[in-house]
């Protein structure tokens, strides 16, 4: 079953992919401004700066993404339809965080390579950039799930989503950019790398549980 | 002991004379503890008369993370037992809560500024307290953005609980960010030993806070009630009071 779930996640998020490339231009576009209003000179300058840098633009415009990750689906009854078929919610909510992180976030990660030139960051802290962004893929993605199916049933509240996972993605965000300062010199058995893969893990239980307690809460009429 | 309470009528009962008693309860401690503090309480030798912030800031952040801890309790209530008063209570806990967490950042903040010379520093308990104010702010958003009450309910639960799973990790993550950027150069006022004569009012202070925390969440809930009563009244009772008052 869940088998059929991907592959639908996939197809349909394939053929619409208007969303994951504004955000990658949103992202191209927060970098950009980041070092206009900062200089990019004093961004060259300093490693933990553009390294936090990259690791808030990832972030950032993940949240702006998920909108798309339940509305659609809950407004047209398809999730309602998915329950009277027997399909868990647990599925559901598997699916559309693989999906989510291989459609939305991934991409997002596989730009920091053209981006990391303009802020002037060296390949290694870069490479540090997407380990790190790797290990904590699960993390953003169950978070982000679960603010989506919580809000699903609400339009237009893009900015509250972005206030509800904020504060979740905090410690991700610390020991995200923490493990990538590291990386250079310690790799991946550094003490932050394996902080920052037990905070993902965490995210990924209480994110995929909330957000099949979100999915269960939203069902039914109105 | 839930299932003894989650009676609306019994509920009602206790609130009648409870209500009353914590505020005037919250009202004389207030008086006294106030009194204590501000005048008769002696002045630190280390931190001269801002010591006296301490008794409105301690007690504010205490009772803001006693409420959302309420809160979580409540929402798990809620979630499993699906008490509509246990909801009653959640949603009634987040104002006041959040109202606390402001007051104890504002006083913390002009307590920083004489002691520390400055009025914000990246402290890990500051900053979580700022953490746990965005918290509230999207709680009580989520009570305000879904329309239909029941599934507002069942939401706000979930969240309230995600949330406190998280404020343990996110508090964690903050003092070692904190603790690897900057070395700890705040002397930590109202360490271990505190003396009776700072110790007795700032007790008396958390035990108002706390009095008034119970008298705002309440009264909120019996204002609550009061209006969905109103609502479930056949109209013609408007008609029938009319004619009774005229």
């Amino acid at each position: 079953m869940i088998r059929t779930l991907l592959q639908r996640e996939l197809k349909l998020a394939t053929r619409q992919l208007g969303g994951p490339s504004l955000s990658l231009a949103f992202m191209a576009l927060f970098v950009l401004l980041c070092g206009l209003a900062l200089g990019g000179d004093s961004l060259a300058s300093r490693v933990d700066l553009g390294v936090g840098l990259l690791w808030l633009a990832v972030t950032l415009s993940t949240l702006l993404g998920l909108d798309s990750l339940y509305q659609v689906d809950q407004e047209k009854g398809v999730l309602g339809q998915l329950y009277l078929a027997g399909v868990s919610g647990g599925s559901i909510a598997i699916a559309k965080m693989c999906v989510f992180a291989l459609v939305y976030i991934l991409p997002l990660i596989a730009i920091i390579p053209l981006l990391a030139p303009l802020i002037g960051l060296d390949s290694k802290p870069m490479l540090g950039v997407v380990f790190s962004l790797l290990v904590g893929l699960p993390g953003l993605a169950a978070y982000a799930s679960f603010t989506a199916a919580l809000l699903s049933a609400q339009r237009g509240n893009g900015v509250l989503g972005v206030i509800l996972t904020a504060p979740l993605l905090i410690p991700l965000l610390i020991f995200g950019i923490e493990a990538a300062l590291v990386w250079p010199e310690v790799g991946l058995g550094a003490m932050q790398f394996r902080i920052l893969a037990g905070l993902s893990l965490i995210a990924l239980a209480v994110g995929g549980l909330g957000s099949i307690a979100a999915i269960a809460a939203n069902r039914g009429p109105r | 002991m839930i299932t003894r309470f989650a009676n609306p009528q019994r509920f009602l009962g206790l609130a009648k004379w409870l209500t009353p008693t914590l505020g005037i309860l919250a009202a004389i401690c207030l008086c006294l503890g106030l009194y204590m503090s501000l005048i008769s309480s002696p002045p630190d030798t280390e931190h001269g008369h801002t010591v006296r912030i301490m008794y409105v800031h301690v007690p504010a952040a205490w009772t803001a993370m006693a409420a959302y801890t309420g809160i979580a309790i409540a929402s798990l209530i809620s979630f499993v037992w699906r008490h509509p008063l246990a909801d009653m209570a959640a949603r009634n806990l987040a104002l006041p809560g959040a109202a606390m967490t402001a007051l104890s950042l504002a006083t913390g903040a002009l307590w920083g500024k004489p002691d520390w010379g400055t009025y914000w520093q990246w402290d890990g308990r500051m900053t979580s307290v700022l953490i746990l104010l965005f918290i509230y702010i999207g709680y009580m958003a989520v009570w305000r953005v879904v329309q239909d009450r029941r599934r507002a309910a069942r939401l706000a639960a979930i969240l309230a609980m995600v949330g406190w799973i998280n404020i343990p990790i996110i508090k964690f993550s903050v003092d070692w960010w904190n603790s690897l950027h900057q070395p700890a150069t705040i002397s930590s006022p109202g360490a271990p030993g505190l003396a009776a004569e700072f110790l007795t009012p700032l007790l008396i202070m958390t035990f108002a806070y706390s009095c008034l925390l119970g008298w705002l969440v309440l009264r909120g809930m019996l204002a609550e009630i009061a209006v969905q009563r109103a609502k479930r009244k056949p109209k013609a009772a408007t008609t029938t009071r009319m004619e009774v008052m005229g």
